[in-house]
């Protein structure tokens, strides 16, 4: 097993690649669905101690929606998307081709709207990943908890906790103009995980040791 | 104004008097707060993990990650201020579950991890016989808590139910 603090500058840069790949054709998938340009940021690396994520990320009171997704398969990893709290309603609007500003309610038709779009989104990324892989990725189904944050983060920290000291998340931030409408997708990987994707990278990149 | 005192995942703080001891959003995390009504003297951690025992890594780690290391590292500590731990009462706040899949809770396990925190923070209580004397645990929602010196009190925010005080 890896620890995260090993990885070095330039399987760094692949597993931000790793995220722009991912998150491209999550925005592609999401784009054709609600029928409007969605944009995705350059995708943050972060290989930081598990303690020190809540601080990294900087949400302490923030409420979020979390989809939480587990990843099985030749890349064990979590996935989490998030979206504020405050953007949920227009979000469902959009994903059920009503106009923003037409619900006032979020409820229970609502609330499966944005599991599924987790299911979406996450299928479109680890697609994309498991293709530039070539690697088996299967997402268990997704789990929504619309809470404070942390503490929504949380739960993911203290599974990893148990396997590693340090943490590595690829943030990538997906928009649309419009609306403003924004969301995060964190990928991290398990700790067990690292040496695969790394392999995997040497094969496909034809890099034989970059350390 | 009071000062506040962060109090970061896997961490412990104290303070006394007017100090306020604040930690943001437990999930399955669990916070012990101590408290000595003499000296109105505070101290909280922010507890991660059951057991120190079950980890897959051999780094330094700080005692407070973990429920069974974390007590008897703050009544060390405490001690070495001149304060037994016969002055202290106890409560305990956290240990939800955010997430369920599907109507099962994650990993298998047939208790989540936020049970498992709350029962082993309650035994290590146990064996060192301090008194439990208020808690908020389980649920499914998050809590961010603060803890005031002054009179032992602790005030929880929720996301969606609101605020309490234990």
């Amino acid at each position: 097993m890896r620890e995260p603090s090993e990885i070095n500058a330039f399987y760094q840069d692949a597993f931000q690649e790793l995220g722009n790949i991912g998150a491209g054709n999550a925005a592609t998938a999401l784009s054709q669905l609600v029928g409007r340009t969605i944009h995705t940021s350059v995708p943050k690396v972060m290989i930081v101690p598990i303690e020190q994520v809540p601080d990294i990320v900087n949400g302490t009171d923030r409420i979020v929606a979390g989809i939480y997704l587990k990843i099985f398969g030749d890349i064990p990893a979590k996935m989490l998307l998030t979206f504020a709290h405050t953007d949920l309603l227009a979000l469902t609007d959009l994903l059920m081709g009503q106009p923003v500003g037409t619900s006032n309610l979020l409820n229970e038709m609502r609330l499966s709207a944005l599991k599924e779009l987790g299911t979406i989104l996450t299928g479109s990324f680890l697609n994309a990943l498991a293709k530039f892989l070539d690697m088996r990725l299967i997402p268990s189904v997704p789990a929504l908890a619309i809470d404070l944050f942390p503490a929504v983060l949380d739960t993911l920290l203290v599974e990893l906790s148990e396997e590693a000291r340090y943490a590595l998340l690829i943030q990538t931030e997906i928009h649309e103009t419009e609306t403003k409408l924004s969301g995060n997708i964190f990928l991290i990987p398990e700790p067990d995980a690292l040496d695969v994707i790394i392999e995997a990278i040497k094969k496909t990149t034809g890099v034989v040791d970059a350390g | 104004m009071p000062d506040k005192i962060k109090v970061g995942m896997a961490d412990w703080k104290f303070g006394r008097n007017n100090d306020v001891l604040v930690t943001f959003g437990l999930g399955s995390c669990v916070a012990l707060a101590l408290w000595e009504a003499k000296d109105k003297l505070a101290a909280m951690a922010h507890i991660m993990l059951p057991d120190s025992k079950l980890i897959r890594y051999r780094q330094e780690v700080s005692p407070a990650k973990f429920a069974d290391t974390a007590l008897t590292a703050m009544l060390e500590e405490l001690q070495k201020l001149g304060y037994n731990k016969e002055r202290f009462q106890a409560k305990v706040v956290g240990g939800a579950n955010m997430f369920t899949f599907a109507g099962k809770t994650i990993g298998g396990n047939s208790m989540n991890v936020g049970q498992r925190n709350v029962l082993a923070v309650k035994e290590e209580l146990r064996k060192l016989q301090i008194p439990l004397v208020g808690e908020d645990t389980g649920g499914t929602s998050g809590r961010s808590v603060e803890f005031y010196a002054a009179n032992g009190i602790l005030r929880i925010r929720t996301a969606m139910f609101g605020e309490k005080e234990v």
